[in-house]
C-alpha cells in the first residue's frame, strides 16, 4: 500500500473507532417518554461535587426513565464548566442542575438556556440577577457558619483570648463567603476577646490549599483555631496539625474519606456537613417532578436544604452512610420524604439566600 | 533554499530597495505563491478538526446543531487570540508562559475601570494597551536580564496575576452595568454569530498576513530559524522579540476585553493553566518549539481541536472520572493524524 494511503487510512481508522466507541452507548435515550436531564458541578475532583452528583444520578435512577448526564471539569475552572454546561444543553434538553463557584460568569449561559425552554435549578450557589433561574436548592451557608463558630467556642472555654484564622478557597463565591462571615460575626459577637484574621484565600486545589495553610500556620503559631469553610481545607488543616503537633483547633467543611478520618483520630474537632448528597438529590427530584407533573414549571424561590454537625459523637454513623450512594440515601431517606412531602414548608424568597 | 536564507533574502532585497518600497513595501508578494504554501502547511490540522467534529457528530447529530457549534467555537476564542500571539513567540523561540496572568490582569484592570464608571467601549484601548505593556516589560527583562523568556514569563505569570489578585482584593469585580452595549453587543452574537468569532476572523487574517507577508514576520522566522545568522545579517533581534512579545500581550487583551463582555465580571482567578493551552494549540496546530515557522491559523485550529474535545465528550457517555483521560486520549490521537500527515506532506517534496 502507498506510505500516503497507509497515513490516510490510519487517521481515518483511528476517527472511525472512536465514533464506534460512541455509537454502542450513545443516541439511545430520548424514546418511550424517557427524560434527558444533566447536572453540571465545578470540579470534578472534589468530594463535595462528587456527593452532588451522586445524590443526583440517585435521585434519577429512582425516578426511573431519566437519561442523566453529569459533567465538570477536573479541576475549578469557571469558564471551563460553563463550555461543559452549554455543551450539556444541547443534550439534556428537559432539564439541568447548575451548580458552580463562579455564578457571574454563568449569568448568560444560564439565561440562554431557560430561553431554550431548558428548565434550570440552581445548586448550592445562588442565581444571580439576568440569569433567568429563579428556583435554588441550598444552605443557609451563614447559619453553617454560625454553627462552627458555636462548635468552636465551646471548646474554647469561657471568655477566650487570642486570634483565629479563617480561610476560604474561593474568595467571591457567595457560598462560601457567606459561611466565613457567619464564623466571623458569630466570633465578634460572643467571643468579643478573639481577634478574627482573615478570611484569607486558600485554594480548591488541594495541593495549593495545604501550602496556603502552612503558611498562615507558620505566620500565626499561637492561633487559637484555623478554620476553613471548603473541602480541602477540613483534611489539609488536620494533616498540618498532625505535622507541626499543633494545640489549635482545626475545623472544615464536606465529608471528605480524609476530613472523615480527621474527625475520628481527632485532629479536627468537627467537620460541618452541606449534606451535598441531599441537596443534589432534592435538587434532582424536584426537577423531574416539574418536568413530569408540573409541565416544566419550577417553584420560585430557595428552598432551604439542611447541614449538620459531624463530631465525635457521631462519626461512625456518617462514615457507615458514605460507603456508598445506597448507603447514603438510605440514611437521608427520612429527610428527602419529610422535604418532598412539604416542599411549600422550605421554600423562602430568593432574594433571603445567603 | 532554507527558511533562513530566504528571510535574510527578504531583508537584503528589502533594504537594497531602499526608500522605493512605498508603505505597501513590507507587504510585497514573496516568490512562493502564497495559496499553496498556506493550504499545504494548515491542511493536515483542519482536516483532523474535520474529522473530529465529524466523528463526534456522526454518531451525536445534537453536536452538530448550530447553537451547540458556535458555543463551542466561542469557547475556544480566548485561547485561539493567545495562539495567535504566542505563534510569534515559539516562531523566534521564545516562550511567553505569562498570558494567563496578563489575561487576568487585563480582565480585573477593565472590570475595574467599568465599575468605576469608565465608559465600557473607553476601557477597552487601555486594556489593549495594558497587554501591549506587559508583553514590552517581558521582552525588556528577558534582554536586560539575557535570561530565556520561558524563566522570566514564567515569574511574570505569577507577578501579573498577583497583581490582578491585589487590584480585585481577591473577589470578583461584578455590579458592572450589563445593559451597555459593550456588555450587549460585543458579548452578544450579531448576525446570530457571537462577536468574539467575528474578533477573531479578523485576527487571524491580520496576523496571517503579518507573519507570512511582513518584513517583521520573516524577522521572527529568521531568529526563530537561526539567531546567530540573522543577528550576524543585521535583523534586530531585540527590537524583535519586543514587537513580537508585544504583540502576544496585545492579543492577549484582546481576549480579555472579549471575555469581559461576555462574562459581565472581571474574575482575577480566570486563566489558570491558560498558558499551556496556548502553547499546545501552536504546536497541535505545526508551529514547533524549535522556532523558524509558524501557522496562525494552524493555532487556532488546533485551539478548536482542544475545545471540540472537551465538548465532545459530553456527548459521549464517558463517565466524569474518565473525562480527563479521555481527552487526553483523544489529543494524542489528534496529534498523531496530524504528524503523520505532516511526515505525508514533507516526503512529497
Amino acid at each position: 500500500m502507498h506510505p500516503r494511503s497507509r497515513t490516510w487510512s490510519a487517521a481515518l481508522g483511528a476517527l472511525v473507532l472512536l465514533a464506534a466507541a460512541g455509537c454502542g452507548s450513545g443516541g439511545s435515550g430520548g424514546s418511550g417518554g424517557r427524560l434527558k436531564m444533566g447536572i453540571s458541578v465545578a470540579n470534578i475532583s472534589l468530594n463535595f461535587a462528587h456527593e452532588m452528583v451522586l445524590g443526583a444520578e440517585s435521585a434519577a435512577s429512582h425516578a426511573g426513565k431519566v437519561d442523566f448526564k453529569a459533567v465538570g471539569p477536573p479541576n475549578t475552572d469557571g469558564p471551563a464548566e460553563a463550555q461543559l454546561f452549554q455543551n450539556l444543553t444541547a443534550v439534556a434538553k428537559d432539564g439541568i442542575v447548575l451548580e458552580n463557584l463562579d455564578p457571574p460568569i454563568f449569568t448568560r449561559p444560564a439565561a440562554r438556556a431557560v430561553d431554550q425552554g431548558i428548565p434550570i435549578v440552581a445548586l448550592d450557589t445562588s442565581p444571580t440577577d439576568g440569569s433567568k433561574v429563579n428556583f435554588y436548592v441550598g444552605n443557609d451557608n451563614y447559619a453553617l457558619g454560625e454553627l462552627m463558630a458555636k462548635e468552636a467556642l465551646k471548646r474554647l472555654g469561657a471568655n477566650p483570648k487570642g486570634q483565629i484564622v479563617i480561610g476560604v478557597p474561593n474568595p467571591g463565591t457567595p457560598v462560601l463567603d457567606n459561611r466565613a462571615k457567619g464564623i466571623s460575626d458569630t466570633f465578634k459577637k460572643e467571643a468579643p476577646g478573639v481577634k478574627v484574621l482573615g478570611p484569607f484565600q486558600t485554594y480548591s486545589d488541594p495541593g495549593q490549599n495545604y501550602s496556603s495553610w502552612s503558611a498562615q500556620v507558620n505566620a500565626h503559631p499561637d492561633a487559637l483555631a484555623f478554620l476553613g469553610v471548603g473541602d480541602a481545607d477540613s483534611y489539609n488543616l488536620a494533616k498540618i496539625k498532625k505535622a507541626e503537633h499543633g494545640k489549635w483547633l482545626t475545623a472544615g467543611f464536606d465529608v471528605d474519606p480524609k476530613t472523615l478520618e480527621a474527625v475520628k483520630d481527632g485532629s479536627n474537632f468537627v467537620t460541618i456537613d452541606p449534606q451535598h448528597f441531599l441537596k443534589g438529590y432534592l435538587s434532582t427530584a424536584m426537577l423531574i417532578e416539574a418536568v413530569r407533573d408540573k409541565k416544566g414549571k419550577l417553584p420560585d424561590g430557595w428552598f432551604l436544604s439542611p447541614g449538620g454537625v459531624v463530631d465525635s459523637s457521631n462519626i461512625d454513623e456518617i462514615i457507615a452512610r458514605q460507603k456508598s450512594a445506597q448507603a447514603a440515601y438510605d440514611w437521608y431517606k427520612p429527610t428527602i420524604d419529610k422535604l418532598l412531602g412539604d416542599e411549600a414548608a422550605n421554600l423562602k424568597p430568593l432574594k433571603d439566600a445567603r | 533554499m532554507t527558511e533562513t536564507e530566504r528571510a535574510v533574502d527578504d531583508v537584503e532585497r528589502a533594504r537594497e530597495q531602499g526608500g522605493g518600497q512605498g508603505l505597501l513595501g513590507p507587504f510585497r508578494r514573496r516568490s512562493t505563491p502564497f495559496p499553496r504554501r498556506w493550504v499545504r502547511d494548515e491542511f493536515g490540522v483542519l482536516l483532523v478538526l474535520g474529522l473530529l467534529i465529524a466523528g463526534i457528530g456522526i454518531p451525536y447529530p445534537d453536536f452538530l446543531a448550530t447553537n451547540n457549534l458556535l458555543s463551542t467555537a466561542h469557547n475556544s476564542v480566548y485561547i485561539s487570540l493567545m495562539a495567535c500571539g504566542m505563534v510569534f513567540a515559539l516562531s523566534m523561540r521564545e516562550v511567553d508562559l505569562s498570558v494567563g496572568g496578563t489575561y487576568a490582569m487585563c480582565l480585573v484592570v477593565g472590570a475595574l475601570l467599568v465599575r468605576d464608571g469608565t465608559p465600557p467601549w473607553l476601557a477597552v484601548p487601555v486594556m489593549l494597551a495594558t497587554g501591549i505593556v506587559l508583553g514590552v516589560f517581558n521582552a525588556l527583562v528577558t534582554t536586560l536580564l539575557a535570561l530565556p523568556s520561558f524563566i522570566v514569563t514564567l515569574g511574570t505569570l505569577m507577578l501579573f496575576r498577583g497583581v490582578g489578585l491585589a487590584l480585585a482584593d481577591g473577589k470578583q469585580i461584578t455590579d458592572l452595568p450589563l445593559d451597555d452595549s459593550f456588555f450587549t453587543f460585543a458579548g452578544g452574537d450579531p448576525g446570530g454569530v457571537p462577536f468574539a468569532l467575528w474578533v477573531l476572523l479578523a485576527v487571524i487574517v491580520v496576523l496571517t498576513v503579518v507573519l507570512s507577508r511582513t518584513r517583521f514576520g520573516a524577522r521572527v522566522r529568521a531568529i526563530g530559524s537561526n539567531p546567530d545568522a540573522a543577528a550576524f545579517s543585521g535583523i534586530p533581534v531585540v527590537r524583535t522579540r519586543v514587537q513580537a512579545l508585544a504583540l502576544s500581550g496585545l492579543t492577549t487583551a484582546c481576549a480579555a476585553a472579549l471575555a469581559l463582555a461576555f462574562y459581565g465580571a472581571g474574575d482575577p482567578t480566570l486563566g489558570q493553566g491558560y498558558e499551556l493551552q496556548a502553547i499546545a494549540a501552536c504546536i497541535i496546530g505545526g508551529t514547533p518549539l524549535a522556532g523558524g515557522r509558524g501557522s496562525v491559523v494552524g493555532a487556532v485550529a488546533g485551539a478548536m481541536i482542544l475545545s471540540v474535545v472537551a465538548s465532545g465528550l459530553v456527548f459521549f457517555e464517558v463517565p466524569i472520572n474518565w473525562t480527563s483521560f479521555a481527552t487526553g486520549g483523544v489529543i494524542l490521537i489528534a496529534v498523531a493524524a496530524d504528524s503523520a500527515l505532516r511526515r505525508t506532506g514533507r516526503r512529497r517534496k
